[in-house]
C-alpha cells in the first residue's frame, strides 16, 4: 500500500462518513429548492438602479449655442468634466473600474455579499465624483449672469436688486461689473474656451472701498472699474515709466499697457484730481 | 433515469467514495465538520448531475474534482479567513501548539500526514489525487485541467516538500532514516 495512503487511512481511521453523514445529505438534497431568480433579479435591479441614478446626477447638457462667430455665444451650463484628470479623482475611478471588474468575478461566483460591497462602494465613489464635477457656467445675456451668481462657482444663492453696470468684451475675455442690493460691486470675469464665454472667477466685494483695479496679463490690459457716485471725466495713470490720460465714457474703462504697477487719479468736471487706486490695489488676473 | 435508480446509485456511491473523500477533504481544511459539510455538498452535486455518468471511472473522477473543487472555495471563502483569523488569535494568547498536533506528532505517520497538511494547495492536490486517490498521472491532469507535465512537476516537488518537511523533523524523503 502506498505509503501516504497508509499514513492518511491511520491517522484518520477513526473518522468515516457515517450513516448520520449519508441521512444529513438525502436531506440536503430533499430540501426545498431556494429560488434561484431571486439573486440575478436583485443584482439586475440594483445594477439598472446605478445606471438610472448615474443619468440623473450627470446631465451632460444643459445649455444652447447661437449662430457661429469669430468667439461663439453660449448660453447655460455644463458639466466640467475637466477636474477627472486630477490625479485624486483618477485614482477614484481607476478604484471604480477595478472594483467593476471584480464584481463581474464576484457575480460569476455567485459571492453576493461581495458583490453587494462592491455595489456600495462603487456608488459612494461615484457620487462623490460627481460631487467634485460641478458646473461650468457660460454667460451670454444678463439672466445668464444671474444664473451663474446664484448657484454658479461662487453662488451667492438670493439675489436681489441686481444692476449691471457694464459688460465689456475684450478678445477671448469677458467682464461683467455689476452689484447686488446685498453685495457691494462684483467683477466677473469670463474666458472664451472655443464654445462659448465660460465663467473663470470674480471679484466680490463687500464694499465698494474694497474694489480693486484688474491687470490682466494675458492680453496685458488694465480694467479700472470707477465707484458708483465717482465723477470722473478722465483717469490719469502714472508710474514711474510713463503717464497715461484716457477719457472716461463708461463705468468700466480697459487701458492697454504693458505695466501692471500704477497709480491711478480720477479728474472731475471741475478739474479735481482724486487718488482711485494706489498700486499694491491693482490685481493681477494670470488666466 | 428514474428516482429509485439515482438514489440507489447515490447510496452506493456515499459507500465507495465516502471515506475517502471525507479523509481527503480534511487534508485541505483541518476540521471534521467542515469536511463533512463538504463531502456532503459534493454528493448532493453528483446527485444533481447524475444523468451525466455512464461509466464508474468517470464517477469517481468527478467526485474527486468536485470535491477539491468545494475544498478550494471553502478556503478561499470570507467563512474560512474568519475561522484562521480566530484560530489565529486563539494561537497568541495561548502561545503554544495545539495538544493534538503534539500528540499526532508522536508518530511517523503522524509527521507524513502533518507534512502533507501543510502543503501548498496545488502540490496537496496532485500528491492525494496520485497517492491516496490512485488516479494516474493523465487522469489527474484531466481532473486538474493541467499538461502532463506540470502534474509530474507538482508531484515531484509535492513528493521533495514533503521529505523536506520531514527531514526537518529527523526523517529523510518522508521515511525514518
Amino acid at each position: 500500500m502506498d505509503s501516504i495512503r497508509k499514513a492518511i487511512d491511520t491517522m484518520y481511521s477513526q473518522q468515516t462518513f457515517s450513516a448520520e453523514q449519508q441521512q444529513k445529505t438525502w436531506q440536503k438534497i430533499n430540501r426545498p429548492q431556494q429560488n434561484k431568480i431571486i439573486a440575478p433579479v436583485t443584482l439586475a435591479a440594483t445594477v439598472l438602479s446605478c445606471l438610472v441614478l448615474a443619468f440623473i446626477l450627470f446631465p451632460v447638457m444643459d445649455s444652447t449655442s447661437t449662430a457661429p462667430t469669430v468667439y461663439a455665444e453660449k448660453s447655460g451650463r455644463e458639466r466640467d468634466f475637466s477636474v477627472l484628470l486630477r490625479p485624486w479623482m483618477l485614482t477614484g475611478m481607476i478604484s471604480a473600474i477595478l472594483l467593476i471588474g471584480f464584481m463581474i468575478v464576484a457575480v460569476i461566483k455567485k459571492w453576493w455579499w461581495r458583490v453587494l460591497l462592491c455595489v456600495i462602494v462603487v456608488i459612494a465613489i461615484a457620487d462623490n465624483i460627481n460631487d467634485r464635477i460641478g458646473y461650468r457656467y457660460y454667460v451670454t445675456t444678463e439672466a445668464d449672469m444671474e444664473m451663474a451668481l446664484r448657484d454658479g462657482i461662487w453662488p451667492i444663492g438670493r439675489i436681489e436688486g441686481l444692476h449691471f453696470y457694464e459688460t465689456m468684451t475684450l478678445q477671448q475675455y469677458r467682464f461683467s461689473y455689476l452689484k447686488t442690493s446685498d453685495y457691494g460691486p462684483i467683477i466677473a470675469i469670463l474666458m472664451h474656451d472655443g464654445r462659448g464665454y465660460k465663467i473663470e472667477t470674480a471679484q466680490m466685494t463687500s464694499d465698494e472701498t474694497l474694489l480693486s483695479a484688474i491687470y490682466i496679463r494675458d492680453i496685458q490690459t488694465l480694467l479700472i472699474p470707477l465707484k458708483e457716485h465717482a465723477n470722473v471725466q478722465k483717469l490719469i495713470l502714472q508710474n514711474d515709466h510713463e503717464r497715461i490720460e484716457q477719457l472716461v465714457d463708461s463705468p468700466l474703462t480697459a487701458i492697454p499697457t504693458t505695466y501692471q504697477s500704477w497709480t491711478i487719479y480720477g479728474v472731475d468736471a471741475q478739474g479735481n484730481e482724486t487718488l482711485l487706486y494706489k498700486p499694491e490695489r491693482i490685481w493681477t488676473y494670470d488666466g | 433515469m428514474e428516482k429509485q435508480q439515482k438514489d440507489e446509485r447515490l447510496t452506493e456511491a456515499m459507500r465507495i467514495y465516502g471515506n475517502y473523500l471525507l479523509k481527503l477533504c480534511y487534508t485541505y481544511v483541518h476540521n471534521w465538520t467542515v469536511a463533512e459539510d463538504l463531502v456532503q455538498d459534493t454528493f448532493v452535486k453528483y446527485y444533481e448531475k447524475m444523468e451525466q455518468f455512464r461509466e464508474e471511472a468517470a464517477v469517481k473522477t468527478y467526485l474527486y474534482r468536485i470535491a477539491i473543487n468545494h475544498c478550494h472555495n471553502y478556503l478561499t471563502s470570507w467563512r474560512y479567513t474568519k475561522l484562521q483569523i480566530i484560530d489565529y488569535w486563539h494561537k497568541l494568547i495561548s502561545h503554544g501548539d495545539e495538544p493534538e498536533v503534539q500528540l499526532l506528532a508522536q508518530e511517523a505517520d503522524a509527521f507524513l500526514v502533518h507534512a502533507i497538511e501543510r502543503l501548498p494547495t496545488k502540490y496537496k492536490d496532485v500528491l492525494l489525487l496520485f497517492h491516496f486517490a490512485e488516479f494516474s498521472l493523465k487522469e489527474i491532469a484531466v481532473l486538474v485541467r493541467l499538461p502532463e507535465n506540470t502534474v509530474k512537476t507538482r508531484l515531484r516537488r509535492a513528493r521533495q516538500m514533503v521529505g523536506v518537511t520531514l527531514q526537518e523533523e529527523g526523517f529523510e524523503n518522508g521515511f525514518d532514516s
